[in-house]
């Protein structure tokens, strides 16, 4: 078991490596760049200006640099070996680029960088002095690009992390609470009403896309109700920002827990229902087939009473699987929902990667992607041998109905 | 004695009755799947939608992009100048909303549907390769499929859909493959670029879990005593695996073929409802919801009007899915 773990972990580390490497660099292919956010101002700076700004930034430096310096904080500056000072002059970028228009082979006319400015490389010597973060390994995630300038992204995440928990652990706990006890009696009475009933919802939690089911939601019990003078649910964020009135309910202060309990109905009702989908779905295959062992059949010819038998044999049995599902899900929670959270407007980190990818704020991207990276790893390379194979990782669209298909690689050799 | 024993035998054989009767292999399949209601009550609503997507431009008396003047946010029913009926009302810009709706099924369930037949085709040849062949280059490939399957999916299509989107001008794109998208999904070759590159995109990030399905199945397929009969027979890896482990294993990868197709018209949907997908001229489902979001509390109508179709595919796409699994591996039904 320990070998097992330390050969997980190891495998982990290379794989997070590859995967923050191979999205830092797609990140920073990105169309429009970080300067971007200048916008109309960019067209009065001069080339020094502009120079200082990507020095700022660390534009200047070469991809590989960056992305060094960006994850461990280093070279900080030449590489210092018994006192004398190495690769001083070793260029690792350039300040001002020459552009080239040119007009490429079917007729386009394309802006490329063709070399730098004599006199204008960066050397390791030049790093020595420049602001730095400690790097992610030691846990400094850089300072924001645009969504608060300059202020640590670590502050951002922590701020919208609240939020998200406050949004996924409800609708977790809710999923397994209902997913668990609908699977299960849906399992034991197969083919009846109640089972056909349990199967069509999770065909429809399964098919309804998320963003389509909370706008529903939305026209129904915010706009419709208020339509109706009844007590409305607000359409979006996660707290109100002033006092309100509510028809029955009286003033409402923002921040009270009737407020946050008013926000968190819709988002948490959507979430939950695809969890609670996927997962009976899941219960009820794992407990059919454990119903359908010998001890079961042992069990009830010893003359146990049906409770007992599902109750203490199969379901536990049953559940194992399960248990590794929800636990592997947990790291989940962190990550969030991002479509969900964009269709409520909720302030958490879903939202957060959807706003710094539209603003070009790549340090809280990056921040945001590793995270995932985390989480899923946790979900598919860990979790995934151990449990039967399916994957109902809690992401909002469902290709995961494919994966019900498929059994464990073990139980088919 | 004997010779009455053998007439009963005789009769026995004889009687058309007794024999069990010959039912082909498709004949069965077909059979268990008309069993499945659900299943084939959804076949006909999904072929209904896959007949309006192909009769869309005869069934409208609009263009998908004809904007008028002072017409917007009619309501449905509404009669223009002409006498021509705006059934389900128009947009912001006056468009006409039945119009758009039917010209962007045509492109959601192409986008879906190219994308999918790809992953299939990709899946079936790495998964049968590296089922088959095992030892190092089956280790090799599965290290390599379960990493890309480590990668958070949905993130990495909004970065990569973002930079190719914005960039599509950049990108070469055949012009073959632009004129026929153009022309199938009747819109100007110049929109047809992004399609083609969401559908580039969608493919690229979806076959690791299809290729991991048919692995595990021509791994349970390869040991059978028929593939050992064909080497033993001096067949090349090259015919036993087009020859007897593809069409052998496919099963599951119909069902999984037939689920992923629903799985794509959400994917394409959510993209675009994002933001980050098929942009606003050429009409999608997910991006015609984005628009109505924008005016749902005036018009709730129109996110109601748009959103729909989505739902509707994706359900009779599972339901289909369910039948087909059913129908064609019975022992998989639990």
């Amino acid at each position: 078991m320990v070998n097992y773990l330390i050969r997980r972990l190891f495998q982990m580390m290379i794989v997070l490596f590859l995967s923050a490497a191979a999205s830092y660099a797609l990140l920073n292919f990105a169309p429009g760049g970080p300067l971007s956010f200048l916008g109309s101002v960019q067209k009065r700076l001069n080339a020094e200006d502009i120079a200082r700004i990507r020095a700022y930034y660390e534009l200047d430096l070469d991809l590989p640099y960056r992305f060094s310096r960006w994850l461990a904080g280093w070279p900080t500056g030449p590489v210092t070996i018994a006192g004398t000072e190495l690769f001083a002059d070793h260029v690792v970028g350039c300040r001002q680029t020459i552009e080239a228009t040119i007009r490429t082979s079917n007729g386009k006319i394309v802006t490329k960088t063709i070399g730098c400015k004599e006199g204008q490389e960066v050397t390791l010597a030049d790093l020595v002095g420049r602001k730095t973060s400690k790097g992610v390994l030691r846990g400094d995630l850089g300072p924001s690009w645009s969504m608060a300038r300059d202020r640590p992204v670590s502050i951002i995440v922590a701020s919208r992390i609240r939020r998200t928990l406050q949004l996924m652990i409800p609708a977790y706990l809710i999923a397994i609470l209902l997913g668990v006890p609908l699977g299960v009696l849906a399992a034991v009475k197969q083919y009846s009403k109640f089972d056909y009933f349990v199967t069509s919802f999770a065909f429809f939690g399964t098919s309804m896309p998320t963003f389509f089911f909370g706008l529903l939601m939305i026209l129904f019990f915010s706009i419709m109700f208020k339509g109706w003078g009844l007590p409305y649910l607000p359409p979006g964020n996660a707290a109100a920002i002033k006092a309100y009135t509510m028809p029955i309910l009286g003033t409402i202060q923002p921040e009270s827990p009737l407020d946050l309990f008013l926000h968190m109905i819709m988002p948490v009702t959507v979430l939950a229902m695809v969890n609670v989908a996927g997962w009976s779905r899941y219960i009820r295959t794992s407990m059919l087939e454990v119903l359908r062992q010998d001890y079961v059949r042992t069990a009830r010819a010893k003359g146990l009473t049906e409770r007992v038998v599902i109750a203490k044999h199969a379901l536990r049995n049953a559940l194992i699987p399960f248990i590794t599902l929800a636990v592997f899900t947990l790291p989940a929670l962190f990550a969030g929902a991002i479509i969900t959270e964009t269709v409520f407007n909720w302030p958490g980190m879903g939202r957060l990667y959807f706003d710094a990818l539209s603003r070009n704020d790549y340090p809280v991207a990056m921040a945001d992607l590793n995270n995932r990276s985390l989480d899923s790893f946790c979900h598919v390379i860990i979790g995934h041998p151990i449990h039967m194979g399916g994957s109902t990782y809690p992401f909002e669209l469902n290709r995961c109905s494919s994966n019900w298909l498929e059994p464990p690689d073990d139980l088919r050799r | 004695m004997a010779v009455t024993n053998r007439k009963i035998i005789d009769l026995g054989v004889a009687d058309p009755e007794a024999m069990p009767e010959e039912v082909s292999q498709f004949k069965m399949v077909l059979h268990r799947f008309l069993r499945h209601r659900l299943a084939v009550g959804s076949l006909i609503v999904f072929s209904i939608i896959v007949l309006i997507a192909i009769f869309g431009p005869m069934l409208s008396a609009f263009k998908p992009n004809d904007i008028q003047v002072g017409n917007d946010f009619l309501p449905p029913g509404s009669v223009d100048p002409d006498g021509r009926v705006h059934i389900l009302g128009t947009d912001a810009l006056g468009r006409d909303y039945w119009a758009r709706i039917i010209y962007a099924a045509r492109i959601s369930l192409t986008v879906a549907l190219i994308s999918q037949m790809l992953v299939s085709i990709v899946a079936i040849v790495i998964g049968s390769v590296s089922g088959y062949l095992g030892g190092t280059v089956d280790a090799v490939i599965m290290r390599g499929v379960e990493f890309l399957l480590t990668l958070p999916s949905l993130p990495l299509l909004l970065i990569i859909s973002s930079i190719v989107i914005q960039n599509q001008e950049a990108i070469p794109v055949p012009e073959v493959i632009k004129n026929l998208l153009a022309k199938i999904l009747l819109i100007p070759p110049r929109d047809s670029t992004q399609v083609f590159l969401l559908i580039a995109v969608l493919a690229g990030l979806g076959w690791m879990a299809e290729s991991r399905l048919m692995r595990g199945s021509v791994l349970s397929v390869k040991e059978q005593p028929f593939v050992e009969a064909a080497r033993a027979l001096g067949a090349s890896d090259f015919r036993i695996i087009t020859m007897h482990l593809i069409p052998n294993a496919l099963a599951p990868m119909i069902v999984a073929a037939s689920l992923g197709l629903g799985g794509f018209i959400i994917y394409e949907a959510a993209l675009s409802f994002l933001g980050f997908g098929i942009q606003d001229p050429t009409p999608t489902w997910g991006n015609m919801l984005a628009a109505g979001q924008s005016y749902m509390f005036q018009h709730p109508w129109l996110p109601l009007v748009s959103g729909t179709p989505i739902f509707l595919c994706a359900l009779t796409i599972n339901f289909i899915g369910d039948g087909l699994r059913d129908a064609l591996d019975p022992r998989l039904k639990l």
